[in-house]
């Protein structure tokens, strides 16, 4: 199998400059990172064997600047829609994990055209405000992000990287991880929508995902067994498989394919 | 202390010893096995007006011993012949079958009775992976996935998909769900120190289903407790059921008698060479892994061969008059505390006019003098504790 290199890339937009990881060939196909940062997690990196996948950088993460004006995931929304346009013809099919699925979510309600179909994993936003407050404690996310710690892939970030990205966090209100607009308006996602969680994330509620169900009319929720928050990482193969399948097939995902499904 | 009864609804038209395994159907007679379905059902039913709180039936499969390879049919059955009595299905063994399919199926009964089903989701013993086909080394990720799975399915209100090591599904709401909500009380087994930690995980009751002795049942016992306030809740009777082959007769003679001779038939005739299969398996597979000294193999032929009186004194079983019943009954709660009892009725070929009228004893004679034994003062019997099952909602 060839080797796959993620490389660096930089947009200018009119909203400013925006960072990028690019690899793979095919039809587009953004990747949203989580809080974490964007990481080439096996998933991805399958993404990248038969989809020419996007990662941008949300500004502010990764030493990059933060750009005027842009304050809230919604905004960081409408700055890849631009990036959509000028990357990848205007559209895309969007996979986000935790934060990019938020911003994910966002860009299929206020530019339903750019995006299908649309994958939200673990996704970030709808914890409602009754629940505990999520906690940055280290010791307490490591805990709740990883079923299996020993897959937890090694950091890469140094701590300024990470001491930046928790700043940059805040800066866009995420620490709250609910959105009441956003839980207003899932009705409006209006493309193929695939929502994907964990059996024991603790960090995303159930209900959540179970609304999301409800409410978006063309959407499949899809429960992965033993995987905590950091699903990309917990349990690699089935995730994995579960975005190849249903970016392949779309709606057919439902049908088993046999031994030999003929994917693309 | 409530009160179960289990009826393995054997075959009893052959004679023979030592047939191995699985042992020949030529030997079946189908006029044979219609007449003794007739009659089990007869009994099984007989137990609500004898006054128990649950019929049990169990899964089985390419043996003699149980003819119920699917005991939802016969819980079915006896939903139709009773109207009181929970339907205690001992149970679905989950590793083996569809998971979704024992969800639904437990649904169905649940509503067909009004929300008289206990629920046991049961791992199943080491020659049914042969029976079936399945790698006993997945026995406890198949177990705890398909648990984890028919939870859901029981209690998602959306429908969903699910993508694990063993099963993969993707568009999941099943129609009925139970009418308890959030779904009927869960039964599964404490027969190893892993299984009794899975159960209190999962709040289930635990079945001691066989006990070997009173120390073993108070180890499990001991680890469920442990696990259960681990896990920030406290176990109380109610969490624990011990199952014992029970004859009663008008005479102490009479009950040994027929005990021996249907526990000699049991091990002799019906189970044929399955601890030959069973050897088969635990010596070639992970099966009991991270269990040590539980179930040895041995075990059965130590049941077989040992004096009623030696096993009464260990606790294996309960023999003799209604006097009698009582007090090991009331010395078995002393020594474990439990809440709940499982009564085998029929042992291999125990007349069925033996069993019948034993059941009558026990209304009569036993149940009256044994039911406030490990019953907490404001449960009430036979209904769904929503509030024990944590993992309903999760």
């Amino acid at each position: 199998m060839t080797e796959l290199s993620f490389q660096p890339g930089r947009a200018n937009l009119p909203a400013g400059s925006v960072d990028y990881a690019c690899a793979g060939e095919g039809p587009p196909l953004f990747y949203l990172h989580p809080a974490a940062g964007f990481r080439v997690t096996p998933p991805v990196e399958r993404l990248a064997r038969r989809f020419r996948v996007i990662a941008p950088v949300v500004p502010g993460f990764d030493g990059t600047p933060l750009l005027n004006g842009i304050a809230t995931v919604a905004g960081i929304a409408d700055v890849y829609a631009g990036l959509i346009d000028a990357l990848a013809g205007g559209r895309a099919a969007v996979v986000g994990q935790s934060l990019g699925a938020w911003v994910g979510a966002w860009l299929a309600i206020r530019h339903a055209a750019k995006v299908e179909p649309l994958i939200l994993a673990s996704p970030a936003g709808l914890r409602p405000p009754s629940m505990p407050p999520l906690s940055f404690d280290p010791a307490v996310m490591a805990r709740q992000l990883y079923s299996h710690p020993e897959r937890r892939p090694p950091e890469t970030k140094t701590p300024e990287q990470l001491a930046a990205n928790r700043k940059a966090l805040a800066h866009y209100g995420i620490g709250t991880a609910w959105d009441a607009e956003l839980d207003r308006r899932l009705g409006e996602i209006g493309c193929l929508t695939l929502v994907v969680h964990g059996t024991k994330d603790v960090r995303v509620p159930a209900e959540a995902v179970r609304k999301m169900r409800r409410e978006i009319p063309h959407a499949h929720l899809v429960y992965v067994h033993d995987a905590a928050h950091a699903i990309e990482s917990d349990q690699p193969e089935r995730v994995g498989a579960l975005y190849e399948d249903f970016l392949a097939r779309g709606e057919a995902f439902v049908v088993n394919a046999g031994r030999a499904p003929e994917v693309l | 202390m409530k009160f179960s009864q289990i009826h393995h609804m054997p075959y009893t038209g052959i004679d023979e010893a030592g047939l191995g395994w699985p042992i020949s159907n030529r030997r079946f007679d189908g006029q044979k096995a219609v007449d003794l379905f007739r009659t089990y059902l007869e009994v099984k039913a007989q137990a609500e007006d004898c006054g128990f709180d649950e019929i049990g039936s169990n899964e089985h499969h390419m043996s003699p011993f149980g003819m119920m390879p699917n005991p939802n049919l016969i819980g079915a059955a006896l939903i139709e012949r009773t109207r009181r009595v929970r339907i205690f299905q001992c149970g679905n063994l989950v590793p083996l079958i569809n998971p979704l399919r024992i969800a639904e199926e437990y649904a169905m009964l649940d509503v067909m009775s009004g929300g008289r089903v206990t629920a046991g989701l049961m791992r199943g013993i080491p020659h049914e992976y042969v029976a079936y086909n399945i790698p006993p080394d997945e026995s406890w990720g198949r177990m705890r996935e398909a648990v984890e799975l028919i939870l859901k399915a029981w209690t998602e209100p959306e429908p969903f998909g699910w993508e694990g090591e063993h099963f993969k599904f993707r568009a999941v709401a099943i129609w009925p769900k139970p009418v308890q909500i959030p779904h009927p009380p869960l039964v599964m087994s404490g027969g190893s120190q892993s299984s009794a930690r899975f159960a209190a995980e999962f709040r289930a009751i635990m079945g001691i289903l066989r006990v070997t002795d009173l120390g073993q049942a108070r180890e499990l016992i001991a680890i469920y407790r442990e696990q259960a306030r681990a896990d920030g809740w406290e176990a109380g009777p109610d969490r624990f059921m011990v199952g014992l082959p029970t004859a009663v007769g008008e005479t102490f003679a009479e009950a040994k008698r027929v005990m021996t001779e249907g526990t000699r038939y049991f091990f002799d005739v019906l189970q044929g060479g399955i601890n030959r299969a069973q050897q088969i398996v635990l010596r070639q597979t992970k099966f009991n892994a991270g269990d040590r000294n539980i179930r040895p193999l041995d075990r059965d032929q130590q049941m077989k061969v040992l004096p009623v009186e030696e096993r009464i004194e260990r606790g294996q079983i309960l023999c003799g008059t209604p006097d009698m019943i009582v007090d090991q009954i009331r010395r078995l709660h002393a020594e474990l505390g439990h809440g709940h009892m499982n009564l085998i009725v029929k042992i291999g070929n125990m007349p069925d006019d033996f069993v019948s009228r034993g059941m009558t004893l026990l209304r009569d004679h036993v149940f009256p003098h044994v039911r406030g034994l490990g019953e907490p003062a404001a449960k009430s019997p036979g209904q769904a504790r929503p509030q024990d099952q944590a993992h309903a909602s999760s």
